[in-house]
């Protein structure tokens, strides 16, 4: 089977992507065929098997689906408090989630949402100018990468944002990747003769950037060898720093969760920092992505329907947003929910180890390949988004909803449809509002 | 089922019908005639009370990518961080934007039944409707902004025929689903994300060579083409200066003789006199409004306190981000298409330029002489929470009430201002003409507005007090399609709303400039820019309600 459509592998939902998929083969020779080796592991792992599981489970052994939803509606009906987490999911899930999440309760928190509260708490301390992937394809004559697994969760981000087939023009940008020790490494397997890397110590991140913000400040170009010289500072930096100034529009992005170590969130703020010096007599800006599986869609839509964003906890009809305190990890740990629900419908990707300490019942709703499907007290198969049905899924970047085409006969219902039932079970079970009718 | 509303006293401007008190007959959820001896099958009895259709507001930042923004900048300007209630709809409102179900329940609450959201970008227009259609109670739609693309200001400098911007503008307003077209500081923003830190209405882009007049001259003369209702909806230039009465004049000037709008002009009617070098240029405005016919405004009232500014205007929102209250400023540059800014704000009676700001809405208010043409918003949230509406109304029916909040303000505005002297008072009749018939009408919406037969039977109850701001702060009953909704100023039940757009004829042809441009220029497939009916319908869940053109193409 082949298919060409939106992939909703990663946060970057690439249009027309040709999935190169038999089923039949072992995973090298699907990547080979495919434009993208994130999408192809994506679609690899998406192709059903005799071990998948296709029907609900109780306790590893196959339910009726009906009995499972009352099931299970009824002990989150009598849990003190539920975590709802990984939210691996689409928009349509995830506003189920949230419609059932604020009929019982409970802590909402994404599996990657280390990286979006870096990215979120670096704009709610100072604000920032930022950009989004046109604009960089289009405007940006300056891209700076930041960070080493960048490219490994966003692949095509460069074939966005820059013709790499073409022969390089006069109009192409510079382009450079500051990255740690293990950057040139890392380059020479991708083939990216364009890029100039730039190789850092995480200690010395913060002389460079600073010595950036400097030189944004006060441009001392005469003096720019010897300046960098002074932290030791390499030939491509000075050639960054030469080009910033020079440049009509930079574009920095990073994925956060290259910067989720002590100190990592002083970095980023120095970009943004830097930014918005420049800004001040050129063009810059940032693009802040995050980790993907859906986090972006779930912060969004949790902000609209709750008013606040992730991390928060419900109840009593409110939110309570303190993302330092609801980190799912930490609850998990410290044994402040009596239930859970860990969603994850893009990849087979397992919950926290911690997910099996939770004292009351256990749910996993997912991808059909999740090994964890027998281990969880009920496990609901969902489709996966934009594979298995339509979805509306949010880009990186966070302006755009991609609306991302089914591409097969559904082998399981969208995760939206579960949490639908669920909803429909709690209000049907006398836990309802009821309006007074006039 | 047909349900009576007995003996109410009604405004219905939009019905054409003066004041009196008669019955209402509502079947189905929408106005209607009743056979000799129809009985009902539920009545309500409003002897005594005021009755209006419910209320529109045209303009108010409800849904999109910018507010949910502004939410996740500013989680300590929300509602309280934990507020227990007894149910999601009770919750209070403290902050600027509250989430969608807040929204809608405090409209509700307000006797509002329809909102429009302004500034809806093409590529952001998916997120706009989520947000609308999780937004209970309100009927919704939007403008597609246009005025800054790349692709748009290639074409006008390339002076591509004018059949071709029809064609962008028609596919614009069909694959966004919106209802009308804004444009918000033509070719600024765009001149902005090349460094161009300033922009007036005859001077060029310097990256197109294409001036703000000529964008607005050739959006204007599209929609009127086009036969789109709503006058293109525009957001003028050099928003928030000194001075920039003679950049509003000069927009008006672009774009004669078309019919259009303009959007928050108490922002845009600033003279530069004064010892603080500002002053109101209210009085010149409405001179020039009441003279032209094919103007119409609406205010953009400020309201003293916290609040968050939030615009497609990053030019402007950039100059304004040493102003941000508290510090933290949003510019987000999007899509080849337009911009986003957000700036937390606080507005303050005791300040100067504030206070001027206050007195210039209101000024323009009262010296407009048509209600038919002038509308009262805050821009919610950038001059202040639409929450504020009772009061504000409470503020044009009472010159009294006017003036004991003028002698509140810094006193140098007050001595500039002309308000004192103004001696107008709106009448109910007014009110109801500028928040229900008129914006009806100035949209298109021929079903909303007006409770003539046909109508649908979104309807606000007043029971009249001497104390006006409580009158319209809590409405005796709100229905929507029929169904009280609310009663004595409580959600008693839910209900949806729909979308409402129009259908301008394009032909395919006419855009597949565009899709080569998309596909050499953008990181999205053209196919994603289109939402089709039967996704807003069932995958976005709201129902779609197409409103007629005005006449079909002309151009």
């Amino acid at each position: 089977m082949r298919a060409c459509g939106v992939c909703p592998f990663c946060g970057l939902l690439c249009s027309g992507i040709s999935f190169g998929s038999l089923p039949d083969l072992p995973r090298q020779s699907v990547a080979d065929q495919a434009d993208c080796e994130r999408a192809s592991r994506g679609w690899w792992l998406s192709q059903p098997n005799s071990s998948w599981h296709l029907k609900p489970l109780r306790h590893g052994r196959v339910v009726a689906a009906d009995v499972a939803i009352g099931e299970t509606a009824q002990q989150i009906a009598d849990s003190r408090r539920t975590l709802f987490c990984g939210l691996g999911t689409d928009v349509a899930g995830m506003r189920k989630i949230i419609d059932y999440a604020q009929a019982v309760g409970g802590i909402l928190d994404h599996l990657y949402s280390d990286a979006l509260q870096t990215n979120l708490s670096l704009m709610q301390h100072a604000g920032w100018v930022a950009t989004t992937l046109s604009e960089i394809r289009f405007r940006a004559d300056v891209i700076v990468l930041v960070g080493d697994s960048l490219l490994d969760r966003f692949p095509r981000l460069l074939d966005l944002l820059t013709d790499r087939g073409e022969p390089k023009s006069k109009n192409a940008p510079k382009l450079f990747w500051l990255g740690t020790d293990d950057l040139q490494f890392r380059m020479q397997a991708m083939l990216l003769p364009h890029v100039q890397p730039i190789s850092l110590k995480k200690s010395d991140w913060f002389a460079a950037l600073t010595s950036l913000l400097l030189q944004a400040d006060s441009p001392q170009t005469g003096d720019l060898d010897s300046a960098v010289a002074h932290w030791g500072g390499s030939e491509s930096f000075i050639s960054l720093t030469r080009s910033l100034l020079s440049a009509h529009y930079t574009a920095w992005i990073w994925s956060a969760a290259d910067f989720l170590s002590d100190g990592d969130d002083l970095i980023l703020d120095l970009l943004a920092r830097l930014v918005a010096k420049r800004n001040e007599t050129s063009r810059a800006a940032v693009l802040p992505l995050s980790g993907s599986n859906g986090d972006t869609t779930a912060q969004q839509v949790c902000t609209w329907k709750t008013g606040f964003p992730l991390r928060q906890a419900i109840r009593q009809h409110s939110s309570d947003y303190q993302p330092h305190r609801f980190r799912a990890t930490d609850v998990l740990k410290q044994g402040d929910c009596d239930a859970a629900i860990y969603v994850s419908s893009f990849e087979p990707i397992e919950p926290p180890e911690e997910f099996w300490g939770v004292s009351g019942v256990k749910i996993v709703v997912g991808h059909p390949a999740l090994k964890c499907a027998t281990r969880a007290d009920y496990f609901f198969p969902s489709g996966i988004p934009g594979v298995d049905h339509e979805s509306h899924l949010f880009r990186g970047d966070g302006v755009t909803i991609i609306s991302a085409d089914r591409k097969r006969d559904s082998l399981a219902p969208p995760v939206a449809e579960w949490f639908g039932q669920l909803l429909k079970q709690h209000r049907n079970a006398a836990f309802s509002q009821s309006y007074p009718q006039v | 089922m047909w349900t009576r509303l007995r003996g109410g006293k009604v405004y219905d401007p939009g019905g054409r019908h003066p004041a009196s008190v008669r019955d209402l007959w509502i079947c189905d959820g929408v106005i209607a005639e009743p056979a000799q001896g129809q009985t009902a099958d539920h009545e309500i009895d409003v002897q005594h009370c005021i009755v209006m259709a419910g209320a529109i507001d045209m303009h108010t930042h409800i849904g999109g990518g910018k507010v949910n923004l502004a939410r996740m900048l500013l989680p300590e300007w929300q509602q309280p961080r934990f507020a227990p209630a007894e149910r999601w709809e009770d919750r209070p409102t403290l902050g600027p934007v509250p989430s969608t179900i807040t929204t809608g329940s405090r409209y509700a609450e307000l006797g509002y039944t329809t909102c429009f959201e302004p500034a809806v970008l093409p590529v952001n227009a998916r997120h706009s409707h989520l947000e609308m259609a999780d937004t209970p109670f309100l009927d919704t739609g939007g403008y597609a902004m246009l005025g800054n693309e790349d692709f748009l200001l290639q074409c006008l400098a390339e002076k591509r025929p004018q059949a071709e911007i029809n064609d962008l503008v028609a596919w614009t307003l069909h694959s966004t689903q919106c209802l009308g077209i804004k444009v918000v500081n033509a070719a600024g923003i765009n001149a902005f994300k090349f460094n161009q830190r300033s922009l007036n209405v005859q001077e060029t882009n310097r990256r197109y060579g294409v001036t703000p007049a000529e964008v607005l001259g050739a959006l204007c003369q599209a929609v009127d083409e086009l036969g789109v209702p709503h006058p293109l909806h525009v957001h003028a230039s050099n928003l928030g200066m000194p001075g920039n009465i003679e950049s509003t004049l000069a927009t008006i000037e672009a774009t004669a003789p078309h019919r259009v709008h303009l959007t928050h002009v108490q922002f845009h009617a600033y003279g530069a006199e004064g010892v603080h070098g500002m002053s109101s240029a209210a009085a010149r405005l409405a001179e020039v409004v009441n003279a032209n016919p094919r103007l119409t405004v609406d205010v953009g009232q400020v309201v003293f306190g916290q609040t968050v500014t939030i615009s497609g205007d990053i030019m402007f929102q950039f100059q304004q981000r040493g102003n941000a209250k508290p510090r933290k400023p949003c510019i987000i540059d999007i899509e080849l298409e337009g911009g986003c800014g957000v700036v937390p704000f606080r507005y303050e009676q005791k300040q100067f330029v504030n206070a001027l700001q206050w007195t210039i809405g209101l000024e323009i208010l009262l010296l407009v002489n048509d209600p038919w043409r002038v509308f009262l918003t805050t821009d919610h949230p950038n001059g202040g929470s639409f929450t504020s509406y009772p009061h504000l109304i409470a503020l044009l029916m009472d010159r009294s009430y006017r003036e004991r909040m003028l002698a509140e303000l810094h006193p140098d505005a007050v001595a500039s201002s002309s308000l004192k002297g103004i001696q107008r008072e709106y009448s109910l009749e007014e009110i109801a003409i500028m928040t229900r018939a008129a914006p009806a009408r100035i949209l298109g919406l021929k079903n909303l507005g007006h409770l003539g037969l046909g109508a649908q039977a979104d309807i606000t109850i007043y029971r009249p007090q001497a104390n006006i701001e409580a009158m319209f702060a809590c409405p005796h009953l709100v229905l929507k399609r029929g169904k009280v909704i609310v009663r004595d100023g409580v959600i008693v039940d839910w209900a949806g709303g729909a979308t409402h757009t129009i259908r301008p004829q394009w032909e395919k042809a006419g855009v597949e400039r565009l899709r080569e441009y998309v596909e050499q220029h953008h990181t999205l497939a053209m196919e994603q820019f289109v939402i089709t009916d039967e996704e807003l319908e069932l995958r976005i869940g709201s129902p779609l309600q197409v409103q007629p053109l005005r006449h079909s193409r002309r151009g």
